[in-house]
């Protein structure tokens, strides 16, 4: 365009010329403004299993100021979501991005890019959210439960240990709890008794680290795991024993996720720096 | 396809808008099929949108393609020059947007569409295409904003703002480059406008010609006069010199006809001081150029010939601005060389009988040639001869004779004609000098307009010892067109711009009509001066003006200091925090007081509700309870309770508050802190 | 008429048999003018069932107590339609829901079915048995009293239904001082229960409710809710925001809290005063957040500005 205005020294053609370089500058500003006032603000993480690709909730909020257009957000491993903050004053998207390790998975610094309004530009800025997903072991099945920790005869009423009906006792086990054992009747020269409940579940199940002796650490927590994500989807009462930490059987989505949560963290920070 | 490369809807409808607006200004000058390709592209997009047709395969593109480079062929005969280049740039405009689909699609038809508007101003620049122009690149940038709004499936007329905004903070910086960037000459020759119609004056003259040039209101040029406007009378704006008679066709002697020892002028004495003017000529494709007797230019292109003409070496394309010294005075040619006069006596050998018998017959009936000028004027004015711009068409040969004697009615080139012919006839060199005469002065501005109607034939006659005269027959015919212009002469006849009765110029006798446009014709006059004429040595003088001169450090101090004059305002108007929730002026009061508080270390807690602070704050300055509890009272009377527990308007209410926030100043007194210390 | 006088006397009233509880009988007097239902949850031996049966009698209403168990069935409450062989027709006879105030008490107690026939007669005001439905008294207002959800052989009431109540309380334990009068009262051998007075009438219960009507929440008012509502939906801590119909749960008791203390606005104490009981069962806690519903309420209370900035 400046060869045409020079060439035809034509003025008006110089001037629009000029007026397109200037407003490239001009625009330099309003690229920047694009991403200014905007706060990140990181919701929470979807656990998942290793392996599996986990869900993060970000919010993005706006300044009252101006709208904001053609937002591209995303981790440099993860899927890319494009957001426009216009009607609403926040916006919340969700990446998805693989997780590899069991423990607390810190997805990084997160790149915001856009190019608005003219294209020609590109303003870009990342951010250390704080936000954690935590990365469940990845599951490994295995045929059979090497020796469930409960000694069921029928399989009809269950012993778990349960604020239920009293059912009756039983002689004392190890690994039953000491809370259960029936002192009195010890004190009357009847032996170690556990007393045993009755819970409205079938069956209930202690999940013990023992029982997987002779594998490795993160094997033993992934067979753990599955076993878990398989009692719980039948709808059975499971407990969780491991070195050092005990989970009494229950059931339920958040009995689950405290059950998975203990794997995932079992010998690592809770939470990373 | 990825949402990021998709055309959002709303940049769709943007970009259509911006396809019509860009071609409008151009529409006049293209065949009309172009404009039909338009109509066709943008059903041809309304359908595809809609899901009905689908876009253009790849041969039927390499079909359009070459189609419309065979039609702009075929219209323009060439495919070279401005005309057609432009023309093929737009039906590739159009074709463009049929298999628009992509964003880089839109990139590359925004950024045609850019250049598009610069094109236009190779054509003309306008005020009102200027505007025009300007609501283009506006539409264009538009469009380009909501190409970036991915997901904006509504029309969103908003988008105009942010672009409007844009480009106003552009402007400032645009001005200085502008001003401040350095003009080169033409780095290679360029395609021109080869088909574009030449106006004004063309290079001969045959009868009827001025008559029918008169018939329009366009503006042949623009005069500004440094001094006193001289009067119209005097107001002979030469352009052509006709020397040559040739099958009653009047032309100029052309470049080579003219040996080379005469082709440069002759000196002429000049006494006295000049008077100074400078022209703004519309474009015209010719190359010519006016000015009063005895003309000289210092402007650049501007040259001068033998018959003291003003003449520029190439077509005027564009509004071209000159100025001129002109002694009116001066005699030019006061002595003749043989072949001048020669050249200046030829008639041809036939025809034409009776008048040269005339001529010959007056010239003996006086002394000098002088005498004899008089004696054919005299004549023009006692016969019955009518000045008309309805002359009749004269046909045959022998056109001056039925002139002269037989119809009798003609205008300024039948008398000039008739007159120089028969100076001719009795040996005397004359010639036919064509132009203006006269213009109207605006009296906003001070400048005269000279519109094409004010176009005129005379002569010019050499008289021994004053070199060329200037000797007009219309003026003996009819004064009133030498003293008021043709309006006046053609009163009677009622044929003043017959052919234009929209013409604002019909409407001078309204004067709010004439008031604007000769207002308007003012800017025009300021637009082309300042805009158009800005050219090296302009650019020259302002620097020189400003800062003493141009170097690349004052380059780059000023391109520096303007964008940083610039571009920090627009930051800081970008990047102002501004208030996230509009503070009404009571929440701004109470957050005045809440202010002096938290000087005193009585911080507000974002919970903690007027009154609870209010009660906090008594128990550590009881001093100041009586206020407190009143500063207190008067904001929850304004901010929630409806009507102000104490009467009157809110208006009153909030005046008594913010009253009595600005009175109360505390301040932490020895013994108040004794008094919290020792609690 | 003093409005405040009778509510003054009425909460005496009500004083008189449950000792120092005067905030928890504001609010649940609140609760009934704003024609909402009241669940009262604490544990056993609080004085929930007392303080219900106080309001009831205060405000002269006809009342019935359901005690509810695991075998209650939902017409037990609703009632039922007997065939009668003397018409040879079928009659209905009326549950105990067909009163103006109903007690229900230890409502965890019994089944989802049967809790879910009781919320929905609450909710539309009508009962629906064998295809006929047939119109609640007016007014019609639930107590409920609820053991906290940690006691075992319990069906908690789930987050929707929880919604349908316009307040929460919790009683809590008496202050040491009220308790040392509690202890005397016994000793000196008073009659501890002497039955309550009726102190508002219905015609004043609908003067309350026009006072109510009348009362202005401004601009600045309606921000600062908004704000909190945009808070409990915004900020992490909170897995459940307040609702929309939560949020206008929030703003009538604010207004009614205003109008029982004889103002025409709505001031942000008022909307502070009645928050806890309003929200603290409508909010829930996110995954990650240690505290309960009235640990976010003291959130919200704290972090949300009464002035717009």
């Amino acid at each position: 365009m400046l060869m045409v205005a020079i060439n035809f020294e034509n003025n008006l053609s110089y001037a629009l010329t000029f007026l397109l370089a200037t407003l490239f500058l001009v625009a330099t500003l309003h690229t920047y403004a694009n991403l200014s006032g905007l706060t990140i603000r990181a919701l929470r993480a979807q656990p998942a299993f290793a392996g599996q690709q986990s869900e993060f909730h970000i919010m993005v909020e706006r300044s009252k100021q101006r709208d904001h257009y053609g937002l591209h957000i995303k981790w440099p491993q993860s899927s890319e979501s494009l957001a426009n903050l216009t009607e609403d004053d926040r916006v919340n998207i969700q990446l998805h991005m693989a997780v590899t390790n069991r423990g607390w998975f810190n997805p990084g610094r997160l790149l915001i890019e856009s190019t608005y309004p003219l294209g020609l530009l590109r303003t870009w800025t990342w951010i250390d959210l704080d936000l954690h997903a935590l990365v469940y072991p990845r599951p490994l099945a295995s045929a059979e439960l090497p020796g469930l920790a409960t000694d069921t005869p029928d399989g009809a009423a269950a012993m778990v240990a349960g604020n239920d009906d009293f059912f009756g006792f039983r002689n004392y086990q190890k690994g039953d709890s000491l809370r259960q054992v029936h002192w009195k009747g010890l004190a009357k020269g009847q032996g170690m008794q556990t007393k045993q409940y009755t819970a409205y579940a079938d069956r209930s199940v202690w999940l013990d680290w023992d029982l997987f002796a002779g594998l490795g650490t993160e094997q033993r927590l992934s067979q753990l795991c599955y076993w878990v994500l398989e009692f719980d989807s039948h709808k059975e009462e499971y407990g969780l024993r491991l070195p050092g930490l005990v989970i009494e059987p229950a059931l339920g989505e958040k009995h689950r996720d405290r059950v998975l949560k203990a794997l995932a963290l079992f010998g690592k920070e809770d939470r990373p720096l | 396809m990825n949402i990021q490369q998709q055309v959002p809807r709303n940049a769709l409808v943007w970009i259509i808008i911006c396809l019509f607006a860009l071609v409008a200004p151009h529409a006049a000058r293209l065949p009309v099929w172009v404009l039909a390709v338009y109509v066709i592209a943008f059903i041809w997009r309304l359908q595809v949108h809609r899901g009905r047709w689908s876009f253009p395969g790849r041969w039927v593109k390499v079909a359009m393609t070459f189609s419309a480079s065979l039609g702009i062929y075929l219209s323009y005969g060439t495919l070279i020059g401005l005309e057609p280049t432009v023309a093929l740039l737009l039906t590739a405009f159009a074709l463009k947007l049929i298999e628009l689909s992509q964003r880089k699609d839109a990139y590359v038809l925004l950024f045609l569409g850019y250049f598009i508007c610069v094109t236009e101003f190779l054509f003309s620049q306008d005020i009102l295409i200027t505007l025009l122009s300007v609501v283009n690149v506006t539409l264009v940038t538009t469009a380009l904003v909501a190409l970036h709004q991915p997901g904006e499936h509504q029309f969103n007329r908003g988008t105009i703002k942010l672009a409007s905004t844009m480009l106003l903070q552009a402007v400032p910086l645009m001005l200085v480059v502008f001003f401040v960037f350095p003009r080169f000459g033409p780095l290679w020759t360029v395609p021109i406008k080869s088909h574009t119609a030449k106006t004004g004056m063309s290079d001969h003259m045959k009868p009827g010609d001025v008559a029918s040039l008169s018939q329009s209101g366009d503006v042949a040029f623009r005069v500004k006069f440094e001094g006193e406007i001289p009067p119209k009378s005097e107001l002979y704006w030469r352009g052509l010199v006709f020397s040559r008679l040739r099958q009653d066709i009047w032309s100029g002697l052309g470049f080579y006809e003219v040996p080379l020892s005469e082709q440069r002028p002759s000196k002429v004495s000049t006494s006295g001081s000049p008077l100074s003017y400078s022209i703004i000529m519309e474009p015209t494709q010719q190359n010519w150029l006016y000015g009063l007797h005895y003309a000289r230019s210092n402007s650049p292109g501007v040259m001068q010939s033998s018959d003291f003409r003003l003449f520029s070496p190439g077509p005027l394309e564009a509004e071209n601005m000159y100025s001129v010294n002109s002694w009116l005075n001066a005699s030019a040619d006061e002595s003749l060389s043989d072949w001048r006069r020669k050249a200046e006596t030829k008639l041809p050998p036939l025809g034409n009988l009776k008048t040269r018998e005339l001529a010959r017959e007056l010239r003996s009936g006086v002394s000098s040639d002088e005498e004899f000028v008089d004696a054919i004027l005299a004549r023009f004015n006692i016969e019955p001869y009518v000045y008309t711009l309805r002359p009749g068409a004269l046909a045959g040969d022998n056109q001056i004779d039925q002139f002269l004697f037989q119809s009798q009615r003609g205008f300024c080139e039948h008398f000039a004609s008739a007159f120089v012919f028969m100076m001719r006839s009795a040996g005397v060199p004359a010639r036919v000098v064509a132009g203006y005469q006269g213009g109207e002065i605006n009296p906003v501005n001070n400048t005269v307009i000279v519109h094409q109607f004010d176009a005129h034939a005379w002569a010019e006659v050499w008289i021994e010892g004053k070199g060329w005269v200037r000797v007009d027959p219309t003026g003996a015919v009819s004064p009133d067109r030498i003293e008021w212009g043709l309006e006046e002469a053609m009163q009677a006849e009622g044929s003043f711009l017959a052919a234009a009765p929209l013409s604002a110029l019909r409407f001078r006798s309204v004067p709010l009509l004439n008031m604007l446009r000769l207002r308007y014709d003012a800017l025009t006059y300021r637009w082309q001066s300042w805009v158009v004429g800005f050219d090296r040595e302009r650019q020259f003088d302002l620097l020189q003006r400003f800062f003493g001169g141009i170097s690349a450090q004052i380059f780059a101090t000023i391109l520096l200091g303007s964008w940083v004059l610039v571009l920090v305002p627009v930051a800081i108007s970008l990047f102002r925090k501004k208030d996230t929730h509009p503070v009404s002026r009571w929440d701004k009061q109470y957050l005045i007081f809440c202010g002096r508080m938290a000087k005193l270390g009585l911080v507000r807690a974002p919970g903690e509700t007027p009154g609870q602070f209010a009660q906090r704050a008594v128990a550590e300055l009881p001093v100041y309870a009586k206020e407190l509890e009143q500063i207190t009272r008067q904001y929850n009377a304004i901010a929630y309770a409806k009507v102000d527990g104490s009467g009157g308007s809110m208006g009153e209410a909030l005046g008594r508050f913010t009253r009595t926030v600005t009175r109360f100043k505390p301040a932490r007194r020895r013994g108040v802190i004794d008094e919290t210390v020792s609690s | 008429m003093q409005l405040q006088g009778v509510i003054d006397s009425a909460v005496e009233e009500v004083g008189g048999i449950l000792l120092g509880k005067e905030p928890q009988i504001r609010l649940a007097l609140c609760c009934l003018f704003a024609r909402g239902h009241l669940l009262i949850e604490d544990l056993p031996g609080m004085g929930k069932t007392t303080l219900s049966h106080a309001l009831a009698a205060v405000l002269g209403l006809s009342w019935k107590r359901v005690q509810f168990t695991s075998d209650l069935l939902p017409a037990d409450i609703l009632g039922v339609s007997v065939y009668d062989a003397k018409d040879a027709s079928f009659s209905f006879h009326p549950g105990p829901i067909f009163t103006q105030l109903l007690l229900a008490d230890e409502i965890n107690r019994t089944t989802p079915r049967t809790q879910s026939a009781l919320l929905e007669a609450m909710a539309e005001g009508q009962v629906t048995v064998e295809g006929e439905t047939r119109s609640l008294p007016a007014p019609f207002f639930v107590i409920a009293t609820q053991n906290p959800v940690s006691q075992s052989g319990t069906y908690p009431l789930p987050e929707s239904q929880l919604d349908r109540f316009l307040m929460r309380l919790e009683l809590g334990y008496p202050h040491p001082r009220a308790e040392r009068q509690m202890f005397e009262r016994r000793h000196s051998g008073a009659l501890a229960i002497n039955n309550p007075q009726q102190r508002i009438t219905l015609e004043q219960l609908e003067i309350i409710r026009v006072a109510v009507s009348k009362v202005h929440a401004s601009e600045n008012l309606l921000d600062y809710l908004q704000r909190l509502v945009a808070f409990t939906r915004q900020s992490p801590e909170f897995e459940v925001g307040l609702s929309p119909r939560g949020a206008l749960a929030l703003l009538d008791c604010a207004k009614t809290w205003a109008a029982m203390h004889n103002r025409t606005h709505v001031v942000p104490e008022d909307v502070q005063m009645v928050l806890p009981a309003v929200a603290s069962h409508r909010l829930v806690p996110s995954g990650d957040y240690a505290g309960d519903g009235n640990a976010l309420v003291d959130l919200l209370q704290r972090k949300v500005d009464v002035i717009g900035s």
